[in-house]
């Protein structure tokens, strides 16, 4: 039975674009992935070839994009018992529904300083970008990533910006962002999953480490509402208006908190147009049209003539 | 011997010098650092200011103008 994702964790991707899961998937099926997509020593590999022959010899199925993900990979290869993981289950219906469908998957390679001796290569970091061609939609996909090795710091695991998913941009429109406060990069373990919002802004690290990296993506889409898919019950009710800037010292850590913690990166007038885009990103996903946090929403939307 | 150019990039909290910086990029045309995405964690200077203070001069590129709502896929 799968497992949904609390409200919390909804709370915390609307407000990120993210989610980690560390070491969901165990150390079994980590090496019959690499066993499968042939990952040898790497004084044995030649880039070009290493990857001709994952797609010549591994069990990655070629998916149209659109296909169902519900039997897209071959019966017990790893993937299929990645995706039949209770807390995959869950974490994927709880964001893009039942029945979603494969937009494009990749294995990701990142090949460490050593393969660029000797070549005009010159080994970068990847820039910024949105997987988006401008997309203005308040629907949205998510992408899967699955670590199959642990990512150590200097293997330069994905670069994230949390908190950028709903700032609209034309994928490397913003590559001239170089450094970003509150930029993080992913170090995990083996078997990470993580999960971003398709509008979240990131790129590869570089790859300092004398080891190979892979990053397995999956991009999927909803074919229904996406609404208050986490909580099929209806349970969730917005909370009570409270007392705005003059308040007492209060500890307790709301859904309302989690969904307007500010962002390193946000500049000091627009911040609040990022609470308005949260605030209506959770409407989206509730599909309550008349919720409101602190009084964002209420202050504009009042016209009284 | 030629000139190189040395850019900086910073942008900051505030549309004023003295306001923080929130992002920064540099790009170092005498080919004796190469920098790259992802690479600090910590501007080069606290705020743009500070950057005028320690010599740098100032112009100002083309900013990001999102596109127009409903013609986000037309090209020109």
């Amino acid at each position: 039975m799968e497992k949904l994702l609390t409200t919390e964790q909804m709370a915390e991707f609307a407000s990120s674009g993210c989610l980690f899961f560390d070491e969901l998937i165990n150390d079994e099926i980590n090496k019959e992935f690499l066993s499968d997509i042939g990952h040898a020593s790497n004084d044995k590999l030649d880039v070009k070839k290493h990857f001709e022959n994952i797609k010549a010899t591994s069990s990655i199925p070629r998916i149209p994009a659109g296909s169902a993900l519900k039997n897209a990979y071959p019966k017990n290869s790893p993937l299929e018992k990645i995706f039949q993981n209770d807390i995959v289950n869950g974490i994927i219906k709880s964001l893009v529904g039942s029945d979603p469908v494969i937009d494009h998957q990749f294995l990701h390679l990142t090949f460490p300083t050593k393969f660029f001796e000797n070549t005009n290569v010159r080994q970068m970091s990847q820039q910024n970008h949105q997987d988006n061609t401008i997309d203005p939609r308040n629907t949205f996909d998510i992408q899967f990533f699955y670590f199959p090795t642990e990512v150590t710091k200097e293997m330069g695991g994905t670069r994230y910006i949390p908190g950028t998913h709903l700032r609209i941009v034309n994928e490397f429109g913003i590559a001239r962002c170089q450094n970003v406060k509150g930029q993080k990069h992913i170090v995990c373990k083996a078997g990470t999953i993580g999960i971003f919002h398709s509008g979240l802004w990131h790129g590869a690290g570089i790859n300092f480490s004398d080891t190979l990296r892979y990053m397995f993506k999956v991009r999927l889409k909803a074919t229904e509402k996406q609404e208050l898919l986490w909580d099929p019950e209806r349970k969730y009710k917005p909370l009570p208006n409270r007392a705005l800037y003059w308040t007492d010292e209060s500890k307790e850590i709301t859904i309302n908190d989690i969904l307007m913690q500010p962002y390193p990166w946000q500049e000091a007038d627009t911040h609040r147009l990022d609470k308005i885009n949260k605030i209506k990103f959770w409407r989206y996903l509730t599909g309550n049209k008349n919720l409101d946090i602190d009084y964002w929403m209420t202050r504009i939307e009042k016209e009284l003539y | 011997m030629t000139k190189r150019q040395q850019v900086l990039v910073l942008y900051l909290k505030m549309p004023t010098l003295e306001a923080e910086v929130i992002s920064w990029a540099t790009f170092d045309g005498t080919g004796k650092e190469l920098h790259m995405t992802g690479d600090s964690e910590e501007p080069p200077y606290p705020t743009g200011l500070d950057a005028l203070l320690d010599g740098w001069r100032l112009f100002q590129a083309s900013q990001a103008i999102p596109e127009t709502p409903g013609h986000e896929h037309k090209t020109s």
